[in-house]
């Protein structure tokens, strides 16, 4: 995941390494995300999100569709 | 991951947040009172259930997310205390648990450097986050991702 400046920076980028777009999403929305994805990961009993829990994370802020299914 | 690999793994990360450095095994062997061998075995054995990443034959740690293990395009400083992140979403998770500070990184499309700053939980900078590979297509080639 980096950081462009603008969607047309990213899809100049992409046509010159031949690869397909992929989903943008704005710093704030990651920055909340994370703080919900990676609460629990400094603790010993830490357990990995399930691919539903994974999944209703990213609905949670916004990011829903096939490509951030895990299901 | 069974009680053991548990605390390889937690201690593993809690010094790397303490310190913004991973340790060796060695040096966690220390931290728990066992042998480097065993934590290197635990390490493996977390690397093979992607609980980190290891630098290719070799017990160094390369991620354990949201850190990098060694030097990345992410670098995330609080104060005088500095991390590397391995991507940018890890990078912002960073100042998200642990407070307010910069994120520098550069565009793969430009070189251009582009530097988020969070001050109060609200991030600034111009910049958007392109994802390239799908949620369920992470682990495939994690690096890559």
């Amino acid at each position: 995941m980096t950081a462009f400046r603008s969607e047309g920076e990213v899809r100049s980028w992409l046509k010159a390494i031949g690869r397909e777009f992929g989903a943008l999403v704005a710093p704030q929305t990651l920055y909340d995300l994370g703080r919900e994805w990676y609460a629990t990961r400094m603790d010993v009993d830490w357990q990995p999100a399930t691919a539903r829990q994974a999944t209703d994370m990213f609905a949670a802020h916004g990011l829903v569709g096939e490509f951030w299914s895990l299901l | 991951m069974d009680a053991f690999q548990r605390q390889v793994r937690a201690t593993l990360i809690q010094t790397l947040r303490d310190t913004g450095e991973a340790p060796s095994a060695e040096a966690i062997g220390n931290l728990l009172g066992v042998d480097g061998s065993q934590i290197s075995a635990a390490l493996h054995s977390l690397a093979e259930e992607h609980r980190l990443v290891l630098v290719p034959g070799t017990d160094q740690v390369m991620m354990v997310h949201p850190f990098s293990g060694v030097a990345s395009d992410f670098l995330v400083t609080i104060g005088e205390r500095t991390w590397f992140a391995n991507c940018v979403w890890d990078g912002l998770s960073i100042l998200a648990l642990l407070g307010d500070g910069t994120l520098e990184t550069h565009s793969p499309a430009t070189g251009e450097a582009i530097t988020l700053t969070v001050r109060n939980g609200a991030v600034e900078g111009n910049a958007v986050v392109h994802f390239l590979v799908p949620a369920r297509h992470f682990w495939d080639d994690i690096v890559f991702t």
